[in-house]
């Protein structure tokens, strides 16, 4: 089964095409700035075959970009596809799973578009677009918050009137689900552990958002993301925990405009906001590396990132209780090694003990850098969306195949 | 020698006078009603008339008492220890009212009566932000724009800083230098002190954010606060009442109830606001292992002792306390809040003697 999976930005559509369940990458790309124009054409970056090409092409919307990257597919003579499977961020209450995409569901995903203002409207109007075009291509929608639905009542519930959050669909959703448990089973592989018995701290550091996630037994306890992705740690733009009175001064200072307070949270605050020069966390901490004499706005910046992720590390290590392991995973994861050291380190009292050697000597993923004595084991381990994404949207259409698919 | 000490609140005024060593309180009331139908200068002459019939009872002359000692919620960073009340600490505090505009005004009119009803008894302030006020920049820094953050003061304190500072010497006492503390009032705090010095605090700019309270919330997803501005079309006073009177335990359960009887309620009664309050306590203390690397003792502070052994006997079953080498030491301290005003306007008061002495 050839499956083309989706994942829409606000002005971009990635995509790959993978041959399942053997995982065969087929061709892959990204089309950017999707949307009104631009000072530079739209371009799709293609990539087949080990060849990287770039086509320009009119794209302003979601569907003209579909329709782009299919006809190039075609040119290109990639193999035909049998499904599509789309990257959705939020799943609502109604989605616990993936779906298979029929009207039902496609309603249902246009009821819950709200939850998440910025991700899943071009994403559901893609849905509907590919359902319109090609109404016999099965697709199925994959979702960010659905790995989290296990996440027991007493971690999801905020503490407001219980009358206002049944009404408002208000509970802890989680995000970055999809990356998470594609890291937790490849990491359950690796250390050879049976996942319903596998239990760790999963940490996705992003350049952009960034969660940590707790896994009991292979299902997910807990995740420092909210009911949007908006809570939790230090983002590139986004602020992360916060008082909510510092939400309502600002409410009060934007003379009670909701909309542009939700803007500065989400796209002036974070990593950019406390550096005042950069959204990308690396270049904070290269410029504070080794004690470099930075500026003193760089140095805070890099010491509340790392703060407040330490904390978070050991808050859920906490709830997970006893943890076979960590697991770091996505660009700042996967990448900086400073980050995982300086997260790891005096966590004796967790059973946590970093070779920090290891940690530094860029080892092939997935990998091992905590000592031969630590209970637990500290993971770094590649993640990999778009084929969580196809072996999801295989095991929804062929739920018989799961096992073989695995 | 005699103390008076006051604890304003919004609605209610706790007193209590301590004589020679403050141990326990010669006589101690709480004024309800305060600044409502009992205004400020009605209150003082409630406790002047109480103190002068517990000193008929055990003294043949009344007298003033040697200081009064007023818990303040909050001094920002303006005042990092206790001060006695002179016209430069009156003028400082007025500075304070736009980040306090209730407390500052409410405190500067209890001065005033103090003053008037007390004439010449020196006035001492202990601040409960006053124990946060060098928190490392790395935990009082909140991940918004540097220069909006300084323009609307937006940055972390703590706000149990007498019950946190009174458990660090408690558990100092006996050896411990990593200390964890859980001060349980209305609104709960917890924080991590490393060598009596607090690296990280539950709290925010005010006590809202954090663990939840009786009628608090807590930490939210701050794009909830948006959510419900548009959802309930409401302005930020209707969802502050919301986020502080209608929320935490009483919000959960649809009850107006204490810590204590959320504890002491029978098993399943109110069984999902027990799992909240205990299941983020639990994160809060990984949070303060964490910033310490490790902990040698856990003290139980604040009024709810009742929950607060509840609270207790369920962490130390938790597979992360119960993994410790070294079993962290759980210590529950009954001190009131009164006594620790009380010790420090008398340690004050006597210090100011002897410097107007010299």
């Amino acid at each position: 089964m050839n499956v083309l999976v989706l994942n829409c930005g606000s002005s971009s559509l990635k995509y790959r095409l993978l041959a399942m369940p053997e995982a065969r990458e087929l061709a892959g790309g990204e089309a950017q700035r999707v949307g009104p124009r631009t000072a530079e054409p739209a371009r799709i970056f293609h990539n087949q075959d080990g060849k990287k090409t770039v086509h320009t092409a009119e794209m302003p919307d979601h569907a003209t970009a579909f329709d782009e990257v299919l006809k190039l597919l075609a040119q290109t003579g990639a193999p035909k596809l049998d499904a599509l499977g789309h990257r959705l961020v939020h799943g609502g209450a109604r989605f616990a799973g993936s779906a298979i995409v029929d009207a039902a569901a496609l309603r249902d995903l246009q009821a819950i578009q709200k939850l998440a203002p910025l991700h899943n409207p071009p994403a559901t109007a893609l849905i509907a677009a590919c359902r319109e075009r090609y109404p016999d291509l099965p697709q199925v929608a994959v979702f960010d918050t659905a790995y989290h639905a296990s996440i027991p009542d007493y971690a999801a519930t905020y503490a407001l009137p219980a009358k206002l959050t049944a009404k408002l669909g208000i509970r802890k959703y989680g995000f970055h689900g999809t990356s998470h448990e594609f890291v937790v089973e490849e990491a359950a592989k690796f250390l050879g552990r049976p996942l319903d018995q596998f239990s760790a701290v999963s940490c996705h550091l992003g350049s952009g958002g960034a969660s940590l996630c707790a896994v009991v037994n292979g299902r997910s306890v807990d995740n420092t993301m909210g009911f949007s992705p908006l809570q939790g740690l230090v983002m590139s733009t986004r602020c992360g925990d916060l008082d909510p009175s510092a939400a309502l001064r600002l409410l009060i200072a934007a003379q009670g405009n909701p909309g542009a307070v939700e803007k500065t949270l989400n796209k002036t605050s974070g990593v950019l906001g406390l550096s005042g020069v950069s959204a990308d966390i690396r270049d904070v901490l290269a410029a504070t590396a080794g004690g470099a004499a930075a500026d003193a706005r760089l140095q805070a910046t890099s010491q509340v990132y790392l703060w407040r992720l330490r904390k978070y590390l050991g808050a859920y290590l906490a709830t997970v209780g006893r943890a076979d392991a960590i697991i770091f995973t996505d660009t700042i994861g996967e990448t900086l090694p400073a980050v995982r050291a300086a997260v790891c380190a005096d966590m004796e009292c967790f059973g946590v003990r970093m070779d920090f050697e290891r940690n530094a000597a860029g080892l092939p993923l997935p990998c091992d850098v905590a000592t031969a004595d630590s209970p637990t084991r500290i993971l770094v381990v590649a993640t990999n969306e778009e084929l969580a994404i196809a072996r999801r949207t295989y095991a929804t259409l062929l739920p018989d195949e799961k096992q073989t698919a695995a | 020698m005699q103390i008076l000490t006051l604890v304003p609140s919004p609605q209610a005024l706790r007193y209590a006078v301590f004589s020679g060593r403050p141990t326990h309180p010669e006589c101690a009331g709480l004024i309800r009603d305060y600044r409502g139908a009992m205004p400020c200068h009605l209150a003082l002459l409630k406790i002047q008339k109480a103190m002068q019939a517990a000193a008929h009872a055990c003294r043949p002359v009344t007298q003033l008492p040697a200081a009064i000692g007023i818990r303040v919620p909050f001094g920002g960073t303006e005042f990092p220890e206790p001060v006695v009340v002179n016209a430069d600490v009156v003028r400082r505090l007025e500075t304070l009212t736009p980040a306090a505009p209730l407390h500052i005004p409410a405190l500067l009119e209890l001065l005033q009566q103090c003053t008037a009803h007390f004439p010449g008894v020196p006035q001492v302030l202990t601040f409960d932000t006053a124990f946060f006020a060098d928190l490392p920049e790395r935990e009082h820094l909140y991940a918004l724009d540097a220069d909006l953050a300084r323009v609307h003061g937006l940055r972390r304190f703590g706000y149990c800083g007498l019950h946190h500072a009174a458990a660090w010497q408690r558990a100092a006492r006996s050896g411990a230098t990593r200390v964890i503390s859980l001060c349980l009032e209305p609104q709960p705090e917890l924080a991590a002190i490393p060598g009596g010095r607090p690296v990280y605090v539950t709290s925010g700019i005010t006590p809202l954010e954090g663990l939840p309270g009786q009628t608090t919330c807590g930490d939210l997803d701050p794009g909830l606060v948006m959510l419900l501005a548009e959802e309930l079309h409401c302005g930020p006073e209707r969802l502050n009442t919301l986020f502080t009177r209608e929320s935490g335990l009483k919000g959960l359960t649809g009850s107006a109830i204490t810590f204590d009887e959320l504890f002491a309620a029978p098993k399943t009664d109110f069984m999902l606001a027990r799992e909240v309050i205990c299941y983020r306590i639990l994160q809060a203390c990984g949070m303060a292992l964490a910033a310490m690397g490790g902990a040698d003792a856990l003290v139980l502070s604040g009024r709810y002792a009742l929950a607060g052994r509840a609270v207790a006997a369920w962490l130390k079953r938790q597979p992360v306390f119960q993994r410790q080498t070294v079993p962290v030491a759980f210590h529950f301290l009954r001190t009131p809040v009164e006594r620790i005003v009380a010790e420090q306007a008398l340690l004050l008061s006597r210090a100011a003697t002897r410097r107007a002495a010299a």
